[in-house]
């Protein structure tokens, strides 16, 4: 406990540091904490990429697998994490972690059989939404990452793509055009 | 178009207010934390560290010493191809032997007189101009190379300094050289046997004098 409350001491303190003007960004600081073995740094990092990683699988692959799969990204991350050379690029780096394990997870589902309809759900969303996340999963990769990140996390374009590694420019057209995509889509109101 | 969709400020936009509403309940819960193996570390960085600067220092020690080692290759052969002696350049490049130049049929009589013999005459290559017994006859025709002057100045030829760089003289075993070789022999047995053809003639007309300092060389002798 002592060591554990230490550590997170020490991660508050470097994340502090870095907030109030140091040159390392708040991530950057919790990256160099956990690389030198601060595995509670790891945990504050997880909380402020998870949304990310669950947007973006969320966009990729079925609902209830969701879940699970944020939780191997993490270990996948925190496992190679001293092969990341640049510590603010972390966010672009466990994002590209996401997206090939919802590859993974697609091609590996392929090789398996599907899951009958007796084993209990998790968790089932709502019909509504069902049906209108399906419809931003039809709209093309960039356009329908970046709105889940949007509409399903709650994040601004700025958080976007500041946890992303993305250009903000890139994301605003993104949300921009994916959104009128969408209402076409939807069939809801083009001139708002 | 509203910023709301950028940044949730401004005005809110109802139909995306309302998306998001709906798709709230999809959203990650926050309940559930990451669990981590309790034996899992994150590999140290400074294990990795080492190896690059390794690699640097051996590349670095391999140029060095690759270039020590060029330069001495260079400094030996450029202290070869310079100066290379040749025992025997013959060994080097072996040259074709001459063929020999059939001399012009002569009468019986003719070879009685002159004491000379056809295979004598025949001077086409080194053998045969070894094998050919010297004569006694002051007159007689000796072949070129058989003179002592010569076989001291061609045994002093034999040690002679030979540059293989083809850029300061061409190579003795190149065609070109061998031929300008062949070509040199045949032109010295061509005036041999002229000269050989004079000295008969004047042997058989003593009276005729010739005023060509050429003969009278040959007639001195």
């Amino acid at each position: 406990m002592m060591v554990a409350g230490k550590a997170k001491t020490s991660a508050v303190q470097a994340v502090e540091s870095a907030e109030s003007g140091g040159a390392k960004s708040p991530e950057a600081a919790l990256v160099a904490l956990v690389k030198g073995g601060d595995r509670e740094a790891f945990g504050r990092l997880y909380d402020l990429y998870a949304p990310m990683v669950h947007g973006i699988l969320l966009a990729r692959v079925p609902f209830d697998e969701v879940g699970d799969l944020v939780q191997d990204v993490f270990l996948v991350a925190f496992r190679k994490l001293a092969t990341l050379r640049d510590e603010a690029a972390f966010g672009g780096w466990l994002a590209m972690i996401a997206r090939n394990r919802a590859m993974d997870f697609h091609r590996q589902s392929r090789e398996t059989e599907a899951l009958s309809d007796e084993l209990p759900n998790r968790t089932t969303p709502g019909r509504e939404a069902a049906e209108v996340l399906d419809v931003i999963r039809s709209l093309p990769e960039a356009y329908c990452e970046t709105l889940v990140l949007r509409l399903v996390e709650g994040m601004t374009g700025p958080e976007i793509a500041g946890r992303t590694g993305l250009q903000p420019d890139s994301v605003r057209v993104n949300l921009h055009r994916g959104m009128k995509l969408l209402r076409e889509k939807l069939g809801i109101g083009k001139d708002v | 178009m509203s910023d709301y969709l950028w940044d949730k400020s401004g005005e809110p936009d109802a139909e995306v207010e309302r998306l998001e509403t709906l798709l709230g309940e999809l959203r990650f819960e926050p309940g559930r934390k990451l669990e981590l193996p309790p034996e899992m570390i994150v590999p140290a960085r400074s294990r990795l560290r080492p190896y690059p600067a390794f690699a640097v220092a051996a590349a670095l020690a391999l140029m060095i010493l690759a270039g020590v080692w060029l330069a001495v290759i260079r400094r030996h052969s450029s202290a070869a191809s310079d100066l290379q002696v040749v025992e025997n350049p013959s060994e080097a490049a072996p040259p074709k032997p001459v063929e020999p130049v059939p001399a012009p049929p002569r009468r019986a009589n003719e070879v009685a007189a002159s004491g000379v013999s056809d295979s004598e005459n025949n001077l086409g290559g080194d053998d045969d101009r070894r094998a050919a017994p010297r004569t006694p006859d002051r007159f007689a025709p000796t072949p070129l190379r058989q003179h002592p002057e010569r076989r001291v100045r061609q045994g002093s030829l034999n040690r002679r300094i030979h540059f293989a760089s083809s850029t300061r003289r061409p190579d003795a075993s190149s065609p070109k050289m061998l031929e300008a070789k062949r070509a040199k022999e045949q032109l010295m047995l061509a005036l041999h046997v002229a000269s050989a053809k004079i000295n008969l003639a004047q042997r058989k007309a003593p009276g005729i004098t010739d005023v060509s300092p050429g003969a009278s060389y040959l007639i001195e002798r």
